[in-house]
């Protein structure tokens, strides 16, 4: 808590001291209010000093959303943070309905082991020189898991679909192993059968009353249209819009920060670049050609309490499986 | 064989016109003057642009090499710091 809040602290002090002021709701609201301005000890930061830039800290009671196209980095993303903040202390539930629980602990093994989790999860130890030393760290680091520190700071629910009833007895789990942060990698593996109209918000406000109830952050990686990527082969690497998440309004209402993953560009100038531009765009060459290898934006697409941050952006390097911000 | 000077210009004229169609003798010839004034790449540069805007029966190294400032590559940058499309190139 910092020095420059002793003047707020002291006027609100002095508010809770008025007279008759306990038998009215004026103090809780005021209360509620003072939890969301004074800095605590269980708001949650990113380890990563350009994400902080970009969003500020995690308050308990808010639903993060974190939008890209498919096979953009959300869960090279979600499992980069969740590895630095287990490393930095914070309480981690993990909803993985993109992959098995298992494979979402083995992909954090590697992390904690610095070792490339593709490597892991295509079984190459044999193709590397070192790769049977690598095995070996890998296998320790999950041994940790099992134990205190790690075991105590992160939860992986199996759930491979979710709705609302799902997402408040994973949260209901999560709150009872004190988690400060519920991440579900993602929201959009729907368990609605044929009825998926209307169950994207119905998400939205599950994860939303689930922060609120159990006053933790919940975070929730959420896909794009891909309408939105139609026609342009490099629009699905360009930041995403709030109107493309799925569940679309409902989704971007209830959440309280939105951000967005996308894949920078190379530094292209003049009629050469432009040249490379077109060619992209005619399908001649890929992508990839004009795309920073290992490299991801960030952008705060919506920002509910910090209006001036919506459009700040970060770049992240990507350092066998962890992200990193570029220097 | 061209000299190793010549070998970005060679690239540059290759990947255009195709294997074997570099004027070795006329390139060394003709842009001799510009050797030593200016870094190899940057002549390889200078004719890429030269090439690309100028139709192929008008091709003169000659000229190039005359009006050699006049084909400097344009380096408007395209993409801002955080890699996005800088709002007029979209």
């Amino acid at each position: 808590m910092s020095d420059e809040n002793a003047d707020v602290r002291d006027v609100l002090d002095a508010l809770d001291a008025l007279p008759g002021g306990q038998g009215l709701l004026l103090p809780d609201q005021i209360g509620a209010a003072r939890d969301r301005i004074i800095p605590a000890p269980d708001w949650v930061r990113w380890t990563s000093d350009g994400l902080h830039r970009i969003t500020g800290p995690l308050l308990p009671g808010e639903l993060w959303l974190v939008a890209a196209q498919s096979g953009i980095g959300k869960t090279t993303f979600t499992l980069s943070a969740i590895h630095d903040w287990v490393q930095a202390g914070v309480k981690v539930c993990l909803v993985p309905t993109e992959l098995e629980d298992w494979e979402a602990r083995r992909a954090l093994a590697c992390l904690a082991a610095g070792v490339d989790p593709g490597i892991a999860a295509a079984n190459e130890w044999s193709e590397h020189a070192d790769g049977m030393t690598w095995m070996r760290k890998v296998d320790t680091a999950l041994r940790l898991q099992a134990q205190p520190p790690y075991s105590d700071h992160l939860l992986v629910l199996p759930y491979r679909e979710v709705n609302a009833t799902v997402i408040a007895e994973a949260a209901a789990i999560a709150a009872d192993f004190g988690a400060q942060v519920f991440i579900v990698d993602h929201m959009d593996h729907l368990d609605y059968g044929k009825n998926v109209f209307g169950a994207s918000g119905k998400i939205a406000r599950a994860g939303k009353a689930a922060a609120e109830e159990h006053a933790m952050t919940v975070v929730g990686m959420k896909q794009i249209h891909n309408d939105a990527a139609r026609g342009d082969p490099l629009a699905r690497y360009f930041p995403p819009k709030l109107h493309q998440l799925q569940g679309g309004a409902l989704m971007g209402q209830n959440a309280s920060v939105v951000m967005g993953l996308y894949r920078p560009l190379l530094p292209l100038v003049g009629d050469e670049g432009r040249k490379k531009l077109k060619a992209v765009r005619a399908h001649l060459i890929e992508p990839t050609e004009v795309l920073q290898w290992g490299v991801l934006g960030v952008v705060t697409v919506k920002h509910r309490r910090v209006g001036r941050l919506e459009g700040q952006r970060a770049l992240l390097t990507l350092d066998n499986g962890k992200l990193r911000d570029r220097t | 064989m061209s000299s190793s000077w010549l070998a970005d210009a060679a690239y540059v004229w290759e990947s255009r016109f195709g294997a074997g169609t570099f004027p070795h003798g006329q390139a060394g010839k003709h842009l001799k003057p510009l050797h030593g004034r200016y870094a190899n790449d940057q002549i390889a540069r200078h004719l890429a642009v030269y090439l690309d805007k100028t139709p192929v029966p008008w091709i003169n190294l000659s000229k190039f090499a005359s009006t050699f400032m006049h084909w400097t590559p344009d380096t408007t940058p395209l993409v801002d710091d955080d890699g996005l499309l800088i709002a007029d190139v979209r």
